[in-house]
């Protein structure tokens, strides 16, 4: 399936950011959503905007910047009990940086193997919130593939002939879409940032039947 | 789970005897979104509501800007490309939300200065018809028809949600304003930064999408807790 396809089309794409807890929070419960429609779900890599950390309060801050801090608290607060709510552990969430090593991995096997990509992505995330995984870290990936039983070498000649333009074609695909926060829900040409939506996404694929989202 | 130490006191503190209290604003079409099912959610559970005006500084997080005479084109505009995508995806997102209820939600002209709404949440909660007068309010400045900078507009709104508005005037410039003004303070410093918030027990939510977990802390915390959805209570 081509990038461009999948987000334009008329299935549902989930576009996740495995540096993002937001998308960690959304993992399991789009993995449940997907499975009781039995839907056939495009999962994309994005890199979104990253999560802000609190700044510390200074005699000169203006209410833009307490507002800002306040929202970070918040969102911070916010991801602690969800994640317990879950089970899972979040381990500084607010490191950033490219993960190009971990998307070519991601969209490999979203190609070669899609059926594999749950374990994937589950094994993934866990590591990375572990800090376990650097995801722009070749080794680091070819370890994640390795325990997973993936052929290193396949991937590595994919990798190198055609990941780059895969990521591209993934990236251009869902920037026309415009998307640029995650986790996000593509469905119809329609965006929806975060997993509040899914009653919403469950109410139209249900052909707008059943209880009403809010 | 535990949430211990997740809390600050503060929160607490700020809702004092109410069992659920609701920050809102009336120019904030999330705010409107969340009236229903929070009233839904309250009266299944059996709790009053403490609403709570929160006049929102929009300027000082999501820049300015003014839409042209035709409503459509932007006049002026003191806002970066993400302040924009922001503020665009929101109004589709509660848009979408809004048709599933019949509600017009028309793109906002200006960024209002609330403040004269908020006080005449507080005389008409004073009055008992605080209720009556989200009703009379919500609707139609949603539909750009409410000039709420117009005390005449917002008396008028008052006395149709069945208020007196004998002294409104004189009480909103003074005793109101202050009043207004002391209740925005204490939340703002308090860590409240938006509508609607949400506070029960030691926590603080912002945005419906956290009511099935409100609902979970109203009944007490039994059995698993609930993750966030968009979703309804009883309509």
């Amino acid at each position: 399936m081509s990038a461009r396809g999948a987000v334009g089309g008329r299935g549902l794409c989930v576009a996740l950011d495995l540096r993002h807890p937001f998308s960690y929070l959304a993992l399991a419960p789009s993995f449940a959503f997907a499975a009781q429609l039995e839907l056939e779900v495009d999962w994309l890599p994005i890199r979104a905007q990253a999560l802000r950390a609190p700044s510390a309060p200074g005699p000169a801050d203006d209410r833009g910047i307490r507002h800002r801090r306040a929202r970070a608290e918040m969102i911070a607060r916010e991801i602690a009990v969800y994640a317990g709510v879950q089970g899972l552990a979040i381990e500084s969430p607010y490191r950033d940086g490219p993960a190009d090593a971990f998307h070519f991995a991601w969209l490999w096997v979203r190609e070669r193997e899609p059926l594999r990509l749950r374990a994937l992505l589950e094994q993934a995330f866990r590591r990375y919130w572990a800090v376990a995984l650097d995801p722009e870290s070749p080794g680091d990936v070819a370890r994640l593939l390795g325990a997973l039983d993936f052929d290193l070498s396949r991937f590595r000649e994919w990798a190198r002939a055609d990941g780059p333009a895969a990521l591209d074609a993934a990236r251009s695909a869902l920037a026309g879409a415009g998307v640029d926060q995650a986790p996000a829900y593509v469905l119809g040409g329609e965006v929806f940032y975060g997993r509040q939506h899914l009653p919403m996404l469950r109410w139209i694929l249900q052909g707008r039947s059943g209880e009403r989202p809010i | 789970m535990q949430t211990q130490g997740i809390f600050p006191e503060r929160f607490a503190r700020l809702r004092g005897d109410a069992r659920l209290a609701v920050y809102i604003d009336l120019k904030s079409p999330y705010a409107y979104l969340a009236i229903g099912p929070t009233r839904d959610l309250a009266a299944a559970r059996g709790v009053e509501i403490d609403w709570r005006p929160f006049t929102l500084d929009i300027p000082s997080y999501l820049g300015r800007a003014t839409l042209a005479r035709d409503g459509k084109t932007v006049a002026s505009a003191e806002r970066t490309p993400e302040q924009w995508s922001g503020v665009r995806y929101a109004y589709r997102d509660a848009r979408r939300y809004a048709a599933l209820t019949g509600k017009i939600l028309r793109g906002t002209e200006k960024i209002w200065d609330s403040s004269l709404a908020g006080i005449a949440m507080l005389w008409a909660r004073e009055r008992g018809g605080l209720d009556r007068f989200l009703d009379a309010a919500y609707p139609p400045f949603w539909r750009r028809e409410l000039d709420i900078e117009d005390v005449a507009v917002v008396e008028q709104t008052l006395r149709l949600a069945g208020l007196a508005t004998d002294g409104f005037r004189a009480w909103a410039a003074g005793e109101g304003r202050r009043l207004h003004d002391r209740i925005n303070r204490e939340a703002f410093d308090a860590g409240i930064y938006g509508v609607p918030t949400y506070l029960v027990e030691d926590e603080v939510w912002f945005g419906r999408e956290h009511l099935p977990r409100i609902q979970w802390i109203l009944a007490g915390r039994g059995g698993a807790a609930p993750e966030v959805a968009n979703r309804g209570f009883g309509r």
